[in-house]
Formats: C-alpha cells, sequence, structure tokens
C-alpha cells in the first residue's frame, strides 16, 4: 500500500509499504477514508521529538472502514464506519477504568523508553514516534487499530466523513481541556492558539457554560473561523499586549481559565520569544513555553491553566512562582479520547458541533508532502491538510 | 571586591558544597540497596487469584519463575494487586535468566512482569511488528532507536 513516511528532519516521501495485518485478537484493520495532518506532527517533522526513525508512517487523526477483525473483537463488524480515537488504550487498566485513557498502561509496547524521559509510560499512539509505541500512522491506505472495541466509535448517519475526522483528536483533545480545566458557567475562558485543537477547546468551553471565551492567535483567516465558526472573541497577540487587553475584559480579575493549545513550537515576536528560539535552537531547552508563561501570568488568583499543547522535555523560565503565589491550579494530559468520543458524536449529529471548516485543505494521499508544507507555512490560509487514500 | 559581594560568593559556594556532599551521601545510600536485591514491580488491576492460579503465573512470568523470587500483595486502593519480582540471590539465577531471555536480568524481570500484567488485564501481550514502514535507510540515529526499541519493555 501507499503511505506518507517521515525520512528525516523536514522530508517527507510516499512509499511503498507492507499492509498491515492483525497481530492481536483484539485488532481490527481500517480501510482509511480521511486522515488530517495535526500540529503536533509538526514537531515530528521538525525533529524536536527525537525518537522518530527514518520510515516511519505519519498520522494519528482519522476515520475509516472496518475491512478486517480479529477473534476478540465483539462491538463492530466489517463495513462499519468508524473513528478512531489517537490514543491506544486497553481499556481495562486501573487508569481506563478511571477514564485517564491516555494514561493507559498497556498500550504503549516501548515503555522503557517515556519511562527514561518522564518516569512513566503514557499510552500509544498512531503515527507519533516510538516512545509512544512505534505504531504506524494512519497516512496510509490501511491501518491497524489494537483494542477497537475501546478505540473505534461508529460515526452516526448524517454526520460527514469531514466532520467525524476530528472527532478522532482535535474535538475531544480541545474538550478535554475545558472540561478538566473545569469550565463552568459564568467563567471567562482565555484559549492561546486558533488551531483545530484551539478552536475545539473554544466551542467547549460555551458549550460547557462559559460567558465569554477569547482565542489569542496571529493568524487571520484563522481567528475568522474563530468569530465565524466557533462564535467566539478573538485578540491577535502581534497587534495588542495580551496581559493587560485580558486584565481589561476581565474587570482586572483575569481569565478564570487559561487553556494552552499552541505546543513546544510557540511563536512570539517578543524578547521572550526570541530567547526561547535562540536556547532551543542551542539545545539549551528542548521546547519553547512562550504561550504557557503567558497563560499562567494572565490566569486569575485561583484559577485554572490547562496544558493542550504538546512538550517533549524541558523548558526554561517556567513562572513557578506564579502558580504557587496565585493558588492556581496546573493541569496537563494527552487526549482521554474515548471518555469523549461517544457524546461529541452525538453533538456533531445534532449540529452543536461544527468541525469542518478546519479541513481548509482536501487532498489525495500522494499529495501528502505538499500537503504538509502548506500546514507547516501556513500558506493559502491552511489550517488542516486533510488526505484523501 | 565589595564586602557584601565576598559575602554572596561564600553564602553561594557554601550551599553548593552542602548539596554536593547531600547529593554523594544520598548517592551512596542509594547504592546500598544492589540492582540485584531490587524488587520491581506492577500494580495489577486484579485479585490476587487472578494473577496466581494454582501457584502457575502467566506465561511470561511463569517462563522464568526458576530465577526469580515472585510476591503479591494486595495494593492500597482494595482492588488491585501489586506483583513483585526480583532474582533469586544466586548467581545460577543470573546466569540463568540471562541464557533463557538473551536479556539483562533486570530488563528481563521488567519486561515479564509487564507481559503478565497484561495477559491478566487484556488477555493478549499487545504487539507491534511486524508494522508498515517505509525504508530504514542506518543512520546512527536511526540505529539508536532501533537499540531503545529493542530494550524498550525491560
Amino acid at each position: 500500500m501507499k503511505a506518507l513516511c517521515w525520512t528525516g528532519i523536514n522530508k517527507l516521501q510516499i512509499e511503498t509499504v507492507d499492509d498491515p495485518t492483525i497481530l492481536n485478537d483484539h485488532d481490527v484493520i481500517v480501510k482509511v477514508l480521511l486522515s488530517t495532518t495535526c500540529g503536533s506532527d509538526l514537531h515530528l517533522l521538525g525533529g524536536y521529538v527525537p525518537t522518530m526513525r527514518a520510515g516511519d508512517v505519519l498520522g494519528h487523526e482519522f476515520i475509516g472502514e472496518i475491512v478486517e477483525r480479529g477473534p476478540a473483537v465483539s462491538k463492530h463488524q466489517l463495513g462499519d464506519r468508524v473513528v478512531v480515537c489517537s490514543f491506544i488504550s486497553c481499556g481495562n487498566c486501573w487508569y481506563c477504568q478511571n477514564d485517564l485513557f491516555s494514561l493507559c498502561d498497556n498500550g504503549n509496547p516501548n515503555p522503557g523508553i517515556p519511562e527514561a524521559l518522564w518516569g512513566q509510560a503514557p499510552g500509544g499512539c498512531y503515527g507519533y514516534s516510538h516512545a509512544l509505541g512505534g505504531f504506524a500512522g494512519s497516512h496510509a491506505e490501511y491501518i491497524r487499530v489494537p483494542y477497537a472495541d475501546i478505540g473505534a466509535f461508529p460515526i452516526p448517519d448524517g454526520v460527514s466523513n469531514e466532520r467525524a475526522v476530528f472527532a478522532s483528536d482535535a474535538a475531544p483533545t480541545g474538550w478535554m481541556g475545558a472540561d478538566l480545566a473545569g469550565v463552568k458557567a459564568g467563567d471567562t475562558v482565555a484559549v492561546w492558539g486558533a488551531g483545530g485543537v484551539g478552536q475545539m477547546a473554544a466551542r467547549a468551553a460555551m458549550l460547557l457554560g462559559a460567558e465569554r471565551v477569547v482565542v489569542i492567535d496571529r493568524y487571520p483567516e484563522r481567528l475568522a473561523q474563530v468569530r465565524d465558526r466557533v462564535g467566539a472573541e478573538t485578540l491577535d497577540y502581534t497587534n495588542t499586549e495580551i496581559l493587560p487587553e485580558l486584565r481589561e475584559l476581565t474587570g482586572g480579575r483575569g481569565p478564570d481559565v487559561c487553556i494552552e493549545a499552541v505546543g513546544m513550537e510557540a511563536h512570539k515576536g517578543r524578547i521572550d520569544g526570541v530567547y526561547d528560539q535562540i536556547k532551543q535552537q542551542l539545545r539549551l531547552e528542548t521546547d519553547r513555553p512562550t504561550a504557557v508563561r503567558e497563560a499562567i501570568m494572565a490566569a486569575k488568583k485561583g484559577g485554572s491553566v490547562f496544558v493542550l499543547g504538546v512538550f517533549g522535555g524541558f523548558v526554561d523560565k517556567f513562572p513557578l512562582g506564579a502558580v504557587m503565589n496565585k493558588g492556581l491550579t496546573l493541569r496537563s494530559a494527552q487526549q482521554h479520547g474515548q471518555r469523549y468520543i461517544p457524546q461529541l458524536l452525538e453533538r456533531m449529529a445534532t449540529g452543536e458541533l461544527q468541525t469542518e471548516h478546519l479541513a481548509t485543505h482536501t487532498m489525495p494521499l500522494s499529495d501528502a508532502p505538499k500537503g504538509y508544507a502548506m500546514f507547516k507555512n501556513k500558506t493559502d490560509g491552511c489550517v488542516r491538510a486533510v488526505f484523501k487514500p | 571586591m565589595p564586602k557584601l559581594t565576598t559575602s554572596a560568593l561564600t553564602i553561594v559556594g557554601g550551599v553548593a558544597a552542602a548539596l554536593t556532599v547531600d547529593h554523594l551521601l544520598q548517592k551512596r545510600s542509594v547504592q546500598n540497596k544492589t540492582s540485584r536485591e531490587r524488587w520491581r514491580a506492577v500494580t495489577v488491576l486484579a485479585s490476587p487469584d487472578a494473577i496466581s492460579r494454582d501457584e502457575e503465573y502467566p506465561a511470561p512470568l511463569q517462563a522464568v519463575i526458576e530465577f526469580l523470587d515472585v510476591r503479591t500483595s494486595p495494593a492500597p486502593d482494595g482492588v488491585s494487586t501489586e506483583l513483585r519480582a526480583r532474582l533469586k540471590q544466586t548467581k545460577s539465577a543470573e546466569a540463568g535468566i540471562r541464557k533463557l531471555t538473551g536479556l539483562a536480568p533486570e530488563s528481563a524481570i521488567r519486561a515479564s512482569l509487564r507481559d503478565a500484567k497484561q495477559i491478566v488485564e487484556t488477555g493478549e501481550v499487545l504487539r507491534v511488528l511486524p508494522r508498515p514502514e517505509g525504508h530504514r535507510p542506518a543512520t546512527p540515529g536511526g540505529v539508536l532507536v532501533d537499540l531503545a526499541e529493542q530494550r524498550a519493555k525491560g
């Protein structure tokens, strides 16, 4: 089959690879219908995640049709149209039983690698380096899905492929950020990053009852999507000072909840952004936490900050003093998608949650290297490039 | 040099020296327990009966059981079980487990515990190979990733 392979830093290539096979009884093989780029892929592409191997198949956010199933699979039939959670979780360990699916004890066959990096291992993830299991990704014609009864969900009739594909990762990730940050009625919520995950976090905050939601970014087309498709307010950090602006918007208090949806390659024109760029290039810090710092400084006393953006290692000048002295609650996680996907599909079916506008560029899988270039450089207003194998 | 600066440097130097001594003492204390003596453990979401039936453990652990001391005890949550293993304190145990598994004893113990836990919790050991993959050039970075993956269970 054809698949998009990472072949080195900022190098991608369509290659012919072996078809996946059933390896465990709980596996299914899915014929991929749509597979989307994700901002976190850019960290892999750019070499910021050191456990990538030339030849790895990328992609973790996808939908497809079940074409083969293992003998232990009971919830799915051949021909089912399913959305698959990007994180691989067994459903039976303590973490899965407590709705912390991305922390699954059994979903990552390479636990020693993340244990060396982080002390403990999260679950596995498709197409997301050997630290997260070394699973082949979804930018391919077919993909093997382990623990299919736990991680694959039937797509309701009437929900389009273009809407459903974002139930795999962007929508549950955003929803989790708003939910676990404790958004409640009357809150003011600020979201850093107007990509797919940031937009979904903003929409989730609104549906969870937030009184006011403000999204911060610098790309006009993304900020326009936030206003027109999500219904939240926007701030462009290139033409306004974010901290005083947020204080002014909130009567001097600061947002109740701050959600960071940017990750380790944050951009910022100011001195702190330049500082982080230099330190990261010199490998004196692995990640650029510019947006996290700002979220912490912006949050109201006693408020909460949720880090949704992907970080892999170490950061510098982390404002721990602000966290402590303002009494903030700081949380983070890879997405516990299995916890949220069923209700998100229902919301998609009713039209309450719309996502298809994120797919600004849909193209054949053969054009995926071009799609990633557009996505990385944000050319032609690209929010997400989505591939049709 | 101003007196204040000298005092500050003295304080900083003193603190650094104290931290170094403390670190070395802690290191010595940690080294008192050898790797061979240490118990490796996993917590399994199951009762002790589900882990060991008629003194028979799941196959990955049973395969190396002759070289190990194994214990189970209830976890504090009242539902899970802590499953522990360490190498028997004999020379033949180390050589035997190395010969059987091809792994260092610590790695072999960790891998057998993880796999035993998976079998109890999910019924099988999750596999990832063979997987679809493109051309794998033998770059230095790639070789390191391959080595890391080969040892990633231990």
